[in-house]
């Protein structure tokens, strides 16, 4: 099961139906070479930052060399600005990002898909309110508003995980009304009224599980760009805490070096761009998937 | 008689499995000539019909035979002299006609466009369609041409597709169910039309249907196909009258004719409530009073009253757009009524069924139109069937679904299924026992046969009548064909503009309608039996 697959399963309301009729929407998906490739470079990038803690050689925080001591046998991808192995602080700082980035997706899916369920189905005013509010949110740039959060409430991991999550809510929950304007429509769901069934069980069982794949396309996509936000703001020090260590924060930390001790910046760069690139092969072979058949 | 179709020996395959899905077709059209081809879905009747044009979709080939349209060899013709001859020669009437027009181009544009697609432009051009216009009774003036399809009814939505078809005066043209989601008196108008430009111009027409009486109606000659083969083929009357094949006898049987009640393969008693002269009548179980409904501010129900016996099926006729769907949908609370009251064994209905109560929803169930949304995509037929049992409180063992799925005489291994693994019609038999499954006391049918093969719609119809035999279910049937309604109703309500024309006993409103709408309704309802 990829992490897109639990994403969503860790955001749907209460048990998610597998669709059980034809090859599912990640089998199909892993059929095409783009999407077998991401897998597998995102099972690398996470089974890495996994086991990095226990098969990191140093700890993170010990200064075992000179600062940007260049690679040798100690340190085989050399030190940092104040001396710390590169390759430790690789290993250990990989899960960080990870649960960071997981946490804003999974938070801004389960809120997004709730309130774009709702607008969606009951239409009218509720609809127009919640829509009308999440606009506010898509009006200001995704940076500013993080960057606002973070420098106006407290530059750390917690906050910037939630303002991660909370800039990607308008765009998941538009997603989620678009498709269930559609399948509100359907027969079904008048089915569901004509006999009473309650409103929270018809989102759940008659709406949601036919709302899953465009939603699963577009965790894929928001947690690519999670990735690239919480780096981001992560480098420019309102993330991450020195000397926790993070691979946004690492590049920052040691950008002084980079004329004569490359592998403190250029390490923790090629291992967001694998994260990110794995993840974007995947989502973008299950959007292709998707929209193949349905 | 030249022959201007002459197709010998076609076969058609599908490229992938090699699976034959037309075999050993031979048949001809004469100028002026019209050839029903009847038979089922996927019976190969399309796939014959495209071959004229030398097209087929992606995935099947003409494996063997010859085609020749108006002496060419459409077979070896180069794709160049197709294109020339698309249009000019052979010509194309779909079914849909809302999916054939561009929704952003008007149909002038639309009409002269199959025009200059064949170098004709100019004055020629413009008179040329405004020709048509006439021949088509529409307006031939430039307001009406500079409309957009979303501005016009579905029937002239046809007749302008019928219009480019004719507009190059082709000596060929195949038409694709050109009538099926159309009314009655719009189809009876279209095929009128059909008939007449056929006759003026003298052009072979194919004709492909799975409608019998409309055959019966528009054709000269007729072709029953099954499974690829033809069965039979001859003059309408002679195969209606005397069918020689087993199947096309088959066909006839199944299919419902306004003329006469049809058994569909089992004695009906005569219904017990709605005609028994003896005992006092029973009190009605569901009464509607003075019925209005809006949509926005435009008034669609009009003071409707209806009263339905116990046992009784009444069957809710009109065109689309007499409010008959209106009508059903606020009955089972759906839909928002102004004015009047909905009176389940005397106690008046809230307008929501949100708002009723669990036992009222429960008595009352509805069996929607389109089994192809009516059932959800992701919940298994098992599922789909305990849905309103657990909606209402109780737990759904596997007997009971078993027994449900008995009833719909489905079987048993259709539980764990998908609807994407059924049939059309086997999916509405789960949504007939997915309503049943609450015991209703009435049941209303949203023309729930109109997107059915006509076996399939006699099976479901069959189903129905058992229902309302065994279990004395109340039963509103709405329909816009009456050729169902003389085989199914006790009752007939006939429905116009929200109001509600004329009701009684099915036999003596489709005899002797007193309304002159539901005069007009009987006489242009097509029937396979020659006019009294």
């Amino acid at each position: 099961m990829s992490m897109i697959e639990e994403q969503l399963l860790a955001t749907g309301p209460a048990d998610l139906p597998v669709p059980a009729q034809r090859p599912g929407l990640l089998r199909r998906a892993l059929r095409q070479t783009r999407g077998r490739i991401g897998l597998g470079v995102l099972l690398a990038v996470v089974a890495l930052s996994v086991a990095g803690p226990w098969i990191a050689p140093h700890s993170p925080y010990d200064f075992v060399a000179m600062p940007f001591q260049p690679p040798d046998a100690v340190t085989w991808l050399g030190a940092d600005n104040m001396g710390r192995d590169v390759l430790s602080r690789i290993l250990n700082g990989g899960w960080i990002l990870m649960t960071m980035a997981l946490s804003a997706t999974a938070l801004a899916m389960l809120a997004g898909t709730v309130l774009g369920l709702v607008a969606g189905y009951a239409g009218g005013r509720t609809d127009a309110v919640i829509m009308r509010l999440l606009d506010v949110v898509l009006a200001v740039p995704e940076r500013v508003l993080v960057l606002m959060f973070v420098s106006v409430i407290g530059a750390n991991q917690v906050i910037l995980t939630l303002a991660t999550g909370l800039v990607f809510i308008p765009s998941i929950a538009r997603t989620a009304r678009a498709a269930t304007m559609d399948i509100v429509r359907n027969e079904y769901v008048e089915y569901a009224e004509a006999i009473g069934m309650s409103r929270w069980q018809l989102l759940r069982d008659e709406i949601l599980p036919n709302v899953t794949t465009p939603l699963m396309v577009e965790a894929g996509f928001r947690l690519t760009w999670s990735i690239g936000l919480i780096t981001g703001i992560s480098f420019i020090g309102f993330g991450t805490q020195p000397p926790t260590p993070e691979w946004g924060l690492m590049i920052n930390e040691s950008r002084d070096g980079l004329l004569f001790q490359p592998w403190a910046v250029v390490a923790p760069i090629l291992c967001i761009a694998a994260f990110v690139i794995g993840v974007n092969l995947l989502a973008d072979a299950i959007a292709r998937a998707a929209g193949r058949t349905e | 008689m030249t022959a201007v179709v002459d197709v010998q020996g076609l076969c058609v395959r599908l490229s992938a499995t090699g699976e034959e899905v037309v075999s050993d077709v031979t048949f001809s059209i004469g100028r002026g000539e019209i050839l029903g081809v009847v038979g089922e879905s996927g019976s190969g009747k399309t796939s014959i019909g495209m071959t004229l044009l030398g097209y087929l979709r992606k995935g099947a080939e003409v494996s063997a035979g010859e085609i020749r349209v108006d002496g060419t060899d459409m077979r070896r013709a180069p794709e160049a002299e197709l294109r020339r001859m698309r249009g000019a020669v052979v010509s194309y009437i779909p079914q849909d006609p809302a999916a054939a027009l561009s929704p952003r181009l008007t149909i002038g544009t639309q009409l002269a466009e199959t025009l200059s697609a064949h170098g004709r432009k100019g004055r020629d051009a413009a008179a040329r369609i405004a020709a048509m216009m006439r021949a088509l009774d529409l307006p031939d003036d430039r307001a009406f041409l500079r409309k957009y399809p979303h501005q016009l009814s579905g029937g002239q939505k046809q007749r302008i597709c019928i219009g480019m078809a004719f507009l190059l005066n082709p000596a060929v043209v195949m038409l694709d169910e050109p009538t099926t989601g159309l009314d009655v008196l719009t189809q009876d108008s279209v095929l009128r039309t059909v008939r007449r430009l056929c006759a003026d111009h003298q052009v072979a027409a194919l004709y492909v249907t799975h409608d019998l009486p409309v055959v019966a109606g528009v054709a000269h000659r007729v072709m029953v196909m099954k499974s690829g083969h033809i069965v039979e083929q001859g003059p309408v009357a002679e195969v209606f009258a005397r069918p020689q094949h087993a199947y096309t006898r088959e066909l006839i049987a199944a299919a419902p004719d306004i003329s006469c009640r049809h058994h569909f393969g089992r004695a009906v008693p005569a219904p017990a409530t709605a005609t028994s002269p003896a005992g006092p009548p029973a009190a009605p179980v569901l009464r509607v009073v003075g019925l209005d409904a809006h949509y926005d501010r435009r008034q669609v129900l009009h003071g409707v009253a209806l009263d339905l016996a116990p046992g009784e099926c009444l069957a809710l006729v009109g065109q689309s757009g007499s409010g008959k769907s209106t009508l059903s949908r606020t009955i089972i609370g759906l839909h928002n009524a102004s004015a009047g009251a909905i009176v389940l064994d005397g106690e008046t209905l809230a307008n929501l069924a949100r708002d009723r109560t669990p036992a009222q929803r429960k008595r009352l169930q509805y069996v929607f139109q389109s089994p192809f949304t009516a059932l959800n995509p992701r919940r298994s037929v098992a599922e789909a069937i305990a849905a309103p049992i657990r909606t209402f409180g109780e737990t759904p063992d596997r007997t009971r679904i078993a027994e449900l799925l008995d009833m719909v005489s489905l079987s048993q291994r259709v539980a764990s299924l998908y609807p994407s693994d059924l049939s059309g019609g086997e999916r509405q038999r789960v949504a007939i026992a997915r309503a049943m499954a609450t015991d209703p006391d009435v049941l209303l049918c949203d023309e729930i046969t109109s997107a059915l093969d006509v076996s399939v719609q006699a099976a479901i119809v069959r189903l129905l009548k058992s229902l309302q035999e065994e279990r004395q279910v109340s039963m509103i049937f709405v329909t816009h064909n009456l050729a169902l309604v003389r085989s199914l109703a006790d009752r007939v309500a006939v429905m116009q503009g929200g109001r509600i024309v004329e009701t009684g006993p099915t036999d003596r409103v489709l005899d002797n309608p007193e309304a002159d709408y539901t005069r007009l309704l009987v006489e242009i309802t097509p029937s396979m039996q020659p006019a009294a």
